[in-house]
């Protein structure tokens, strides 16, 4: 029963000191009544467990055995009520608590939170928060509704309304206007009988940025992987080769980073230039190339680049890489950020790429770092891959040419085995590109002597001298010959011992032949210059003989030796030494031009010889000049040249006399004419004049007979005196000057016939003209011309009924196609066998019965062509007209 | 009518008969006075050589001068007749058988108031005497000193 006691005691102190605890707190009387009657009890408990007397009874026992029950009930009732207000008071606690956090929470809440009335969504309460998201102080936003700060109210209120628990994005704006993207959250509650909805706000402009940053920084990423991937699938440089592809790649890039300028730029062989390959403006879409940058203008940049790095430059102006360009370049281009990334070829730095931004700053992003040195990458790869093919096709070209060269190149081993030979080798030895001559030996294609040649002299010097080169010969297929130089070339294997010959055979048949054509031409040209009768002297620039032909030494009667290494000056004659100098230091200042002279030699045996010479000074082979000198005797043709000059002297001399004695004779003659106009006329006139007088005044004197011969007397002095004017008219005719114009023979012609009428109106003659025939001639002289001619056909077409005169001209025969004019009648004509006295003076065809006339016309007509150099002559026959022919002029 | 002399410079002897039957023929009354060359022609005129005494004032009327003259061509004659104030108007025909044209251009250039030919027959000389009298000593108005 004691642990009953004590355990009943337990339990009843502690529920003492709880409920003691619990009334210290909640002052409540209860349970302090509780406390105290739990307390008494274990007391009274404890006393009696340790057995004090007087507390207990004898029935004690008893009672404790009646009271068990009561006292277990008792203890379970106050463990319950001191639980249950244990439970109230956590219940209290934990609601003071909660009303702290919730007010903490909303006031510290980072978020804006906006408690509204459901059903007016106006403003009940707003956090601290809230008042500055939207800029407000509370007072203001207490009473405004939710709408009022919503950029779209009808999306607002809808959503509010709905009560949607999450609205993904909505925008508000703040006091001042400014619109910001917002996501809400909500839930409702209720207090009392009032219905409340709680918005969580969340400003979530630095989420849309950063989601569109990403986005763009996506886009960028993608631009740049298409850009790459658009460069490594391009076959510009396959096709269109290394410029072209390097024009490709700065377009790419600037497209891709959107920057306005990109240009590759590459060192020179001294590093001290970076050359403009290409520049590729965006904005113009335009290439350029060949601007220059030097080092000792922009020191740091070149320094930068020694770094190997890529310069990233975001204020190009006050990066310290680049600010060295501010003034010069960057500032006049408007540039403001550059990203040069270096360009490497086999580890090396060959150059950069650059990359220029114009207008704003611009922030490089490491993707674009990244990008700048792919693009820098696809220019190593286009340089590398041009140089590949470069290589490619200079191994291509050497293979061409090993196979196209009409040469024989071969490899062979030093023991002799020929391994490879091109298809020059085979062309040359007859051997078909099909045979297979891997087995081939040197031997097979020299013939024995060759063959010693290659063992004893080729060979070893080979072995010795790494080369040697020579004429010798192959044997073809076909057993002939064939005349080759040789190069033969040893080739050292790593220790230095050669193991194979390279060899390069070409065929000089040709020039063999030509040689051996050469030998006989020079042969026959040393034969000509020995022995052509000229003299050949090739003399320096003091006049020494350094050569002369063996006809030209002999002609003078030296020998080729005696002459040799003398001044050419001793074979001239004394008189002219002087002058031949001379003449030859002139000929040395103006080398190429052909100088020629004559002057006198002196034969060894002191005959003179006159001589011409052909001088020529030109350069010889060792630069310093030479006279060539070409020189024949003229000794025969100057004796024959002053033997003609005398002739013409004499000539000369005769002429001028037989000019006088002409001029004496013209004066004669015109003395002569003079005489017969006065002379002669003076007897004719007194015999006529007598005559007249005695018919005159003694007619009745005279019979018949005496005075018949009166008359004829008077008729033939008449007579006389006609031929007299005729021939001074004649004579006045031949000394007249002649003074030439262009006449219009036609027009004269006409005028002439006009005239003609008068004589005798009742004639039918009918003139035909050749209109427009003109010749320089002496106007006077030739009016006469044709007055006679024509005067002629018209008395001597007297008897036709129907005459006709015609002027013309014809087109002579032969090579000049001279100009003939001819006067054709259609009268009498006359007889062909007397038409060489047609134009005698004097002389006529027809008797004076007949026609009128004192046969001096046509001899007028002669003279007067005849000195204007032409020719007079007729046609005609007896009854049949006559045509007369007259040119002027040779 | 001049009355005054005519004075013919001729040196053939049957043109100077023929012309004395032409002056004749036509009446023609004045002196006909003949100088039988050049340098006579001049002594008639100057009064000189057998002519010495003569009066010289009285100039002939007309002198008909041939050109062919021994001693003094014609055209000298002409020449010193021009070259005298006493003479230089004197009216001067050249009667010659010359038709070369240096002697007419010649002829002209020294002074000759007129060219005249001789013509060959007696007829024409005849007419032609007559009209160069009745030209210059009827119709032709004479220098002063030549008249009469």
């Amino acid at each position: 029963m004691s642990f009953l006691h004590i355990l009943s005691f337990g339990l009843l102190a502690t529920a003492s000191v709880w409920f003691v605890t619990l009334w210290r707190r909640h002052k409540d009387w209860g349970i302090a009544f509780i406390a105290l009657t739990a307390g008494f009890i274990a007391l009274h408990e404890f006393l009696e467990l340790l057995g004090v007397p007087g507390v207990g009874s004898p029935d004690r026992e008893r009672f404790f055995s009646r009271e068990i029950p009561a006292r277990l009930l008792a203890i379970g009732v106050a463990y319950f009520l001191s639980r249950s207000l244990h439970v109230r008071e956590q219940l209290e606690e934990q609601l003071r608590l909660g009303d702290l956090t919730y007010k903490g929470i909303f006031e510290a809440a980072s978020d804006a939170i906006l408690v509204l009335d459901r059903k007016s969504l106006t403003i009940t309460d707003v956090n601290r928060s809230g008042c500055e998201q939207y800029g407000y102080q509370r007072e203001e936003l207490i009473g405004k509704t939710i709408t009022s700060l919503s950029d779209e109210p009808e999306k607002t209120a809808e959503s509010f309304f709905l009560g949607l628990d999450r609205i993904p994005m909505r925008y508000h704006k703040q006091k001042n206007g400014i619109v910001f993207p917002v996501e809400i959250v909500a839930s409702n509650f209720s207090q009392g009988n009032k219905e409340y909805r709680v918005g969580i706000i969340r400003d979530i402009s630095d989420r849309v940025n950063v989601s569109q940053q990403t986005r763009l920084r996506e886009d960028q990423l993608k631009r740049h992987n298409e850009a790459l991937g658009q460069l490594s699938r391009s076959t510009v440089l396959e096709q269109k080769g290394l410029h072209a592809a390097l024009r490709e790649i700065t377009e790419v890039a600037a497209q891709a980073l959107d920057v306005e300028r990109v240009s590759l730029w590459l060192f020179d062989d001294n590093r001290s230039r970076l050359v403009c390959q290409d520049l590729y403006q965006r904005s113009i879409a335009e290439h350029s190339d060949g601007f220059e940058l030097l080092e000792a203008d922009y020191p740091s940049y070149f320094a930068a680049l020694g770094e190997n790095r890529t310069i990233t430059a975001n204020d190009a102006h006050t990066d310290a890489r680049t600010k060295e360009f501010s003034a010069t370049y960057l500032t006049p281009l408007g540039i403001s950020s550059m990203l040069d990334a270096p360009v490497r070829l086999l580890g090396r730095n060959i150059g950069v790429v650059c990359n220029e931004q114009v207008g704003q700053i611009r922030r490089w992003s490491p993707e674009e770092e990244i990008f700048a040195a792919s693009i820098a990458d696809f220019m190593t790869l286009a340089i590398e891959a041009e140089e590949r093919q470069k290589a490619r096709r200079s191994v291509e070209r050497l293979a061409e040419i090993l196979q196209l060269t009409t040469d024989f190149v071969g490899i062979s081993k030093v023991d002799g085995h020929s391994p490879f030979m091109n298809g020059g080798g085979r062309k040359m030895l007859g051997i078909n590109e099909y045979e297979n001559i891997a087995d081939l030996q040197v031997r097979d294609f020299l013939p024995d002597s060759a063959w010693k040649i290659y063992r004893e002299e080729a060979l070893p010097l080979v072995m010795i001298d790494g080369v040697w080169a020579g004429e010798t010969f192959l044997r073809r297929r076909d057993g002939s010959e064939l005349a080759v130089s040789q190069v033969l070339i040893g080739h050292r294997n790593d220790s230095g011992k050669i193991e194979y010959l390279s060899t390069i055979m070409r065929d000089i048949s040709d020039r063999k032949r030509g040689e051996q054509a050469l030998r006989q031409s020079e042969e026959r040209f040393r034969a000509l210059y020995e022995d052509n009768p000229s003299m050949y002297f090739i003399v320096d620039a003091n006049g020494i003989v350094l050569s002369v032909n063996r006809y030209g030494a002999e002609h003078l009667g030296y020998r080729v030796k005696e002459l040799v290494g003398k001044s050419v000056l001793g074979v001239f004659h004394e008189d002219d030494k002087a002058t031949v100098a001379e003449r030859f230091q002139l000929c040395l200042q103006q080398p190429d031009k052909i100088a020629e002279w004559e002057f006198r030699k002196i034969h060894k045996k002191g005959s003179l010889m006159w001589v011409k010479e052909y001088v020529r000074v030109v350069e010889s082979h060792d630069g310093r000049p030479v006279a060539l000198i070409v020189c024949d005797d003229i000794t025969e043709q100057k004796k024959t040249e002053l033997k003609i000059q005398q002739l013409n002297a004499e000539l000369e001399h005769r002429v001028a006399e037989r000019t006088a004695q002409l001029q004496a004779a013209n004066h004669e003659l015109e003395a002569f004419s003079y005489s017969v106009s006065h002379d002669l006329r003076a007897p004719l006139r007194a015999i006529s004049g007598f005559s007249d007088a005695l018919l005159a005044d003694h007619a009745d004197r005279l019979d018949e007979q005496g005075l018949h011969y009166l008359k004829r007397i008077n008729v033939a002095s008449q007579r006389m005196g006609h031929l007299i004017d005729a021939l001074l008219s004649l004579s006045r005719i031949m000394r007249k000057e002649l003074h030439f114009s262009d006449v219009n023979l036609s027009d004269m012609a006409q005028q002439v016939m006009a005239e003609l009428p008068n004589q005798n109106p009742k004639r039918k003659v009918e003139f035909v003209v050749q209109p427009g025939l003109k010749v320089s001639a002496d106007p006077g002289l030739i009016r006469i011309v044709l007055e006679n001619l024509i005067g002629n056909a018209w008395k001597y077409t007297a008897k036709r009924e129907q005459a006709k005169i015609e002027f013309g001209s014809i087109s002579l025969p032969g090579d000049h196609h001279q100009q003939a004019f001819l006067v054709r009648d259609n009268g009498v004509g006359f007889d062909m066998a007397y038409t060489g006295q047609l134009f005698r003076v004097f002389q006529r065809l027809h008797s004076k019965k007949e026609f009128e006339g004192e046969g001096i016309g046509l001899t007028t007509v002669l003279r007067i062509i005849q000195r204007h150099g032409g020719k007079v002559w007729a046609e005609g026959s007896v009854g049949e007209g006559a045509c007369f022919y007259f040119t002027i002029g040779a | 009518m001049n009355q005054n002399a005519i004075l013919l410079v001729e040196d053939n002897a049957d043109d100077v008969e023929l012309a004395q039957l032409a002056f004749e023929r036509n009446r023609i009354t004045n002196e006909l006075v003949v100088a039988w060359d050049g340098a006579e022609a001049l002594d008639y005129l100057f009064g000189a050589g057998i002519h010495s005494g003569r009066d010289v004032d009285r100039l002939p009327a007309l002198m008909l001068l041939d050109l062919k003259l021994p001693k003094l061509n014609g055209l000298e004659v002409l020449r010193r007749v021009r070259a005298d104030r006493r003479t230089e108007l004197m009216p001067v025909v050249i009667l010659t058988t010359s038709q070369v044209e240096q002697d007419v251009s010649e002829g002209y250039k020294s002074g000759a108031n007129s060219f005249v030919v001789k013509p060959l027959g007696f007829e024409q000389f005849s007419e032609l005497i007559k009209y160069l009298s009745k030209y210059w000593l009827e119709l032709n108005e004479p220098p002063p000193m030549v008249r009469g």
